[in-house]
């Protein structure tokens, strides 16, 4: 850091102010003023208010361009002023009383305010009616002025909780006050809830400087943020009506003033037109900003300490500074030490620890805490660091504290000084035969025969154990190889607080018989494995999540895929009685029945769906896969054969009853056949009772159904057979015929039809004895 | 403004075998480096932001087809087999309360709301889906067509939106990528709407979307494989040969399609080989690998009338194993579709599989990353493509003349850059046809450009070049162009597939 002028030496160019008189003066022109004096809060700069030694020069220069003062006084690219927010849609954003109370006096408006009095020059009465018209002019250019409504008490309680754990109040006050703070002003008299929540979706289209970053709320978080702070928002007071006249002379008001230098008004930005920092001169300071009176000039109620700062900083001038300077400004001006660390400064104050939380706690203060930017620009990748800082990337979602968006605009400078500063030795060289089995050792590290990289970290999002670390796919997008190596050697080095393990303390591996324990070798397979990110497989314990699909209430459940033995086009149906069966509409049969629980789809709902749904419950009776229905000459005709998918069937679909209950509905040769199945729950076990209704105009051969085949088929009484543990009643008085095919016994029933129309109806039961 | 872009440095496109939705073999994955593809990410957000729809925890949300109702709701159909209907999607923020219609289906890839009904393409089906009760809920599932078989698992059919006469567009994918074992696997079908099936086409090997483009032609999107060195779009001609002969086998079954066209001959080229088998249809819009997306999925054509910026009438399509969305201008030229591709949006959550413009203007796009290598990081996710209302410096579309090209922006360029040829970089190559998988960029030459002509509104340019090549992509590289305002192309690379040299 450059040497500054100590606080207790104030003695400043040429020796003629002293710090005593430059605050005798201050106070003598806030008296004089006799406006503003008792509200005077000093403009409020976070990232000076963190610093040991706030007079110095670099203080200073932090001031310099937080309160914008090269965006009148010219200055070179390491004075980039903050400049205000862009005022085109602010009359749609900002209720026009606010706006009139806070330009005829900013600092007792919204005390702390950076934007300074522009009217101090003018009479009382000639102020209000200035500021009277610059509220009117910026009012008039948007065409939709803020409207209030109440907001919902759920709203308040909900953006309560998100204000004081998204990070706000890394920069903001919590609910309880806290000095210190960036202030947020009279919220309640500025916007509407719809303003200030469009306002906080993206603050960065409004302010383009990113001192206000962007926290990547989504809507709902936004408008409930915004409930919480207008939360003591009262009834809107009348509003005035558009005063063109009056809009006109504010417009002229806003030239002559030179608003412009600060804010935006459709991309125009007036360029400086004061003397150029370079030749201000301090001993010059009767007058001006700096002076304490209050003139032609915009005034700031700086306090001693800023004032003796700014002189510091002029003294100095600014020549360039050294890379490390720079960014050590940077973090300043961008408050970014109020969440990070680096090289010993910044970092989540004592008082506002408490505001950052974790959801998972098994991840110990890393969890919780934004990481250290110490060496930071050799830790990420640059990309990403891009990423992060102008998108506000996250990589960390079990932080409850996000990192926000700061935008393209000065924060990129960072993007050349971190890299260029921070460095790394690189990591040995490694060498190995062929990339693909390399990788492949290093899924194999990766994984729980390995080193378990996957108990703690995320493997696309996937949990395997408990713990939900950073995500083992966007470890090579987000860190540099030379950081991956020496972090993975000795983790506590660069994160003391780490729960990670060190997997070669010594240098000796955990798994010696791993590319021969070397250490370099094995990390290196690691990072080429995580090269691969997104499109490498999973390694070893990420596992799928085994899936149930089971009938819920009293609905049956449907799942029309590929079933063993089936093929693709089954139709698995689950009855909540707790009995299931698979349709076939390739060979319009009934396929398979169980009992229990429906299926597992995870065959054909995961990977690239290529597997079967497979039913539950270990006991199933399978069915010939062979049409039901066919012509035969005599009943005991053999069956024909079954080859591929025959010609004469043709599924046609399905009508499901309230309760999502199928009739299939199919056509056989001339013979149209419905097929309804319908569970019963019995007191002595669940059975499914079928009703099969076949319409033909064409009474020719004779039509007979197979109602089963199995290698044993046992009668119980009439027309009631056992196939294994399944019981099958055949109602009415229909002639049952059992018969020997092969090795095969099957039951086959005549369809003997009236005018055209038979009905069949049949009810498998299984007994609740059974498993 | 500063903008980063990268583009893929390599110009060859790698005969991988690269595993995607639609042209899986074997489940060893030859993993690929993915980081860093455009580049353009954060200055696309600018001008098109994408917003997430929110999905309840509860439910897996894997789009595979979407449309909308009467009503003004989304529906959606799903890779597990539900039909969602969706309320308060497009409003802003999106407020979806999901509600479903139907489910148990086989992964529905093709969803068309007609007269009352859903036109439905799952997998083993077009089925007919309608709410006879009027409780909000699907009881009637009329099977329209089965007429095609599966022996292999990867058998995946892919379903258009009613054409207007009504008709669902089918294009099924072979059974591997280099066979047809069950009846009809390579083929587009027709299906009528009362069930009637019109075989279209043969020649596919692996369709992940069909559907029109805004003259109301139908097309569909072919993947990298044997007979297709890279990805394309192509039009589904009535008796056309898309390109891969393994489905010649099932020339008996439908007599209308004509007699079995003659084999092409492996390595050679769609140029060569489409003077000797009369059916082959050029693909139509060539997407170069890697360069525009490894995986073209789902596409819709713009059509709100500029509710989505300067871009209407365009299709847009996405990619599922780069999670982007790419924009594609179609143009006849002596009875041949063609036309070019345009990198659009990237930086989707998931690998995506449809999408769908909204009445509000907005495009809706859904998918999944579940299966095979896909650059989104979410196993499946709703986003939204939202128009911010600034117009991003863009090629609006390139069509052929017989001596060039006509360049339209859609802002001015700065006339006096634009007016100097050696800010055109062209060159132009084509792909090996080929039984293999796959090809390398094969054939380069450069054109010459002999003269750029601006017109007096500064929107479009007229190239003179010498040295085009009749069935070769031409690649613009358009990086020296600037604004009237200064500013460079948003995406400064164009690929247009020229087919045909209009006449002078």
């Amino acid at each position: 850091m450059t040497s500054d002028t100590s606080a207790s030496d104030p003695i400043i160019a040429g020796g003629k102010w002293r710090a005593r008189s430059v605050s005798v003066l201050l106070l003598a022109g806030l008296l004089m003023s006799g406006v503003t004096a008792p509200a005077a809060v000093p403009p409020f700069v976070a990232g000076v208010e963190t610093l040991p030694e706030r007079t110095n020069s670099f203080a200073g220069r932090v001031l310099i361009t937080e309160l914008s003062c090269t965006a009148c006084h010219g200055a070179g690219a390491s004075l980039v002023p903050r400049r205000g927010p862009d005022l085109s849609q602010v009359g749609a954003r900002v209720r026009p009383e606010h706006l009139h109370r806070f330009i005829a006096d900013p600092a007792g408006t919204k005390p702390g305010t950076t934007m300074p009095a522009l009217l101090e020059h003018l009479p009382a009465p000639d102020r209000d009616q200035a500021a009277r018209a610059l509220a009117a002019y910026l009012s008039s250019i948007a065409t939709n002025p803020p409207v209030i409504e109440p907001v919902l008490v759920e709203a308040v309680s909900r953006g309560r909780k998100l204000y004081h754990s998204v990070g706000c109040v890394a920069c903001h006050s919590p609910e309880k006050e806290l000095a210190g703070s960036v202030p947020l002003g009279p919220l309640a008299e500025k916007y509407s809830h719809a303003s200030l929540t469009s306002f906080l979706r993206d603050p960065l289209a409004v302010r383009p400087a990113g001192r206000m970053p962007d926290l990547k709320l989504d809507p709902h978080e936004a408008a409930d943020i915004a409930a919480y702070l207008l939360r003591e928002q009262n009834a809107p007071a009348p509003t005035t009506a558009p005063q063109p006249d009056l809009a006109a002379r504010g417009r002229e008001l806003f030239a002559t003033h030179r608003c412009g230098s600060c804010h935006t008004v459709d991309g125009l930005l007036a360029k400086p037109s004061s003397t150029p920092l370079d030749a201000l001169r301090a001993d010059r300071a009767e007058e001006g900003c700096l002076s304490g009176r209050h003139g032609d000039w915009p005034v700031y109620p700086l306090s001693a300490d800023q004032r003796t700062a700014i002189h510091s900083a002029l003294r100095e001038r600014q020549g360039p500074s050294d890379i490390g300077e720079e960014i050590r400004l940077t973090l300043a001006r961008f408050n970014c030490v109020a969440c990070h660390d680096r090289d010993g400064h910044g970092g989540v104050p004592e008082v506002r620890d408490e505001y950052f939380t974790t959801r998972d706690p098994n991840l110990g203060e890393q969890g919780r805490l934004p990481p250290a930017l110490t060496g930071v620009g050799a830790r990420l990748q640059p990309a990403w660091l891009r990423k992060a800082l102008v998108q506000g990337a996250r990589s960390r979602p079990y932080s409850d504290t996000r990192m926000p968006a700061f935008g393209d605009g000065e924060v990129t400078r960072l993007l050349e000084w971190l890299p260029a500063i921070d460095r790394l030795p690189a990591p040995p060289p490694v060498t190995f035969e062929n990339e693909n089995d390399f990788k492949r050792i290093g899924r194999e590290l990766a994984g729980t025969d390995g080193l378990g990289c996957v108990v703690c970290h995320t493997y696309k999002d996937q949990l395997t154990g408990a713990m939900g670390a950073l995500d083992l796919t966007l470890m090579a997008q987000r860190v540099t190889r030379d950081w991956f190596h020496h972090y993975l050697a000795e983790p506590q080095r660069f994160s003391p607080s780490t729960l990670m393990p060190a997997f070669w303390p010594g240098g000796e591996s955990a798994k010696p018989d791993v590319l021969g324990g070397d250490r370099d070798r094995q990390i290196e397979a690691l990072w080429r494995y995580l090269s691969d990110g997104y499109s490498t497989d999973a390694p070893k314990g990420v596992h799928r999540e085994p899936l149930r699909l089971v009938a819920s209430g009293d609905e049956a459940v449907m799942l029309r895929r590929s079933y063993p033995g089936i093929g693709k086009r089954g139709i698995g149906v689950g009855y909540p009685s707790g009995i299931n069966l698979v349709f076939s509409a390739e060979q319009l049969c009934l396929a398979m029945l169980w009992p229990g629980e429906f299926a597992d789809p995870a065959g054909v709902w995961t990977s690239q769906g290529h597997g079967t749904a497979r039913p539950l419950g270990r006991a199933r009776i399978e069915f010939a896969h062979a049409p039901e229905l066919a012509q035969l000459e005599r009943i005991e005709t053999p069956w024909p054969a079954a080859e591929g998918r025959p010609q004469d069937l043709h599924f046609e679909g399905y009508r499901l009853d309230r309760l999502r209950r199928p009739t299939f509905r199919y056509q056989v040769g001339k013979t149209t056949v419905e097929d309804a199945f319908v569970d019963q729950m019995n007191s002595d076990g669940v059975a499914l009772s079928r009703t099969i209704t076949f319409r033909s105009a064409d009474a020719g051969d004779l039509l007979v159904f197979r109602v089963a085949t199995a290698t044993a088929i046992e009668p119980v009484a009439a027309n009631r057979f056992k196939v294994g543990p399944l019981e099958i009643v055949i109602a009415g008085d229909t002639v049952v015929t059992q018969i020997k095919a092969g090795d095969l016994y099957e039951l086959r029933v005549p369809v003997q039809s009236v005018n055209g129309k038979a009905v069949l109806a049949l009810e498998y039961r299984w007994p609740l004895s059974t498993p | 403004m500063r903008t980063h872009r990268h583009h893929p440095r390599s110009l060859r496109a790698i005969p991988t075998l690269t595993l995607a939705l639609a042209c899986a073999m074997t489940p060893a994955v030859q993993a690929e480096q993915l980081a860093g593809y455009w580049g353009t990410a954060e200055a696309e957000a600018g001008y098109y932001r994408i917003v997430d729809v929110p999905i309840p925890e509860s439910l897996v949300l894997e789009a595979g087809s979407f449309d909308l109702l009467p009503d003004g709701r989304l529906a959606i159909g799903t890779r597990r087999g539900d039909i969602l209907l969706v309320d308060g999607a497009f409003e802003d923020p999106p407020a979806p309360v999901y509600h479903t219609f139907a489910s148990g289906l086989d992964e529905v890839t093709g969803l068309s709301w007609r007269d009352g009904a859903f036109y439905v393409t799952q997998q083993t089906e077009v089925t007919r889906i309608a709410d006879l009760d009027g409780d909000g809920r699907a009881d009637e599932f009329k099977t329209l067509a089965d007429g095609w078989g599966f022996e292999h698992y990867h058998e995946f059919s892919f379903g258009s939106k009613c054409d207007p006469e009504g008709n669902i567009w089918v294009a099924l994918c072979l059974s591997k990528s280099y066979e047809s074992l069950a009846k009809f696997r390579g083929w587009a079908l027709k299906i009528t709407p009362d069930g009637q099936t019109v075989p279209i086409a043969s020649g596919i090997r692996s369709p992940c979307g069909v559907g029109t483009n805004a003259a109301g032609v139908m097309f569909y999107s072919e993947s990298q494989g044997p007979w297709n060195g890279s990805s394309s779009l192509k039009h589904l001609k009535p008796g056309g040969f898309m390109g891969h002969p393994a489905s010649f086998n099932w020339y008996d079954v439908p007599p209308e399609m004509g007699p079995r066209p003659i084999e092409p001959n492996t390595n050679s080229r769609l140029e060569i080989e489409r003077a000797r088998v009369k059916e082959l249809v050029p693909y139509a819009v060539v997407f170069p690998y890697r360069k525009m997306g490894q995986q073209l999925s789902g596409f819709a054509v713009d059509t709100t009338e500029g509710r989505f910026g300067p871009f209407a009438k365009q299709l847009f399509i996405g990619d599922f194993t780069l999670g982007v969305v790419m924009r594609v201008t179609t143009e006849e030229v002596n009875g041949v579709w063609q036309g070019a591709c345009f990198p659009f949006r990237e930086e989707f959550a998931t690998g995506l599989l449809a999408l769908q413009f909204t009445p509000k203007g907005q495009l809706i796009v859904g998918g999944t990353n579940r299966g095979w290598p896909v650059r989104g990081p979410k196993p499946f996710a709703l986003q939204r493509v939202e128009w911010t209302g600034r117009t991003p410096f863009e090629v609006r579309e390139i069509n052929a003349l017989p001596d060039g090209f006509r360049l339209t922006f859609t802002r001015p360029v700065d006339r006096q850059v634009a007016g100097e040829v050696r800010r055109y970089l062209l060159q132009t190559y084509t792909h090996i046809y080929r039984q293999g998988y796959g090809s390398p960029e094969v054939d380069h030459t450069t054109p010459l450009v002999e003269r750029a002509d601006v017109s007096a509104d500064g929107l479009r340019v007229t190239v003179r070049v010498k040295g085009l090549v009749r069935g070769h992509v031409h690649e613009f590289d358009l990086a020296g162009l600037r604004s009237e305002n200064d500013e460079p192309l948003l995406h400064d690379r164009a690929y247009y597939t020229l087919n045909e040299i209009p006449a002078p």
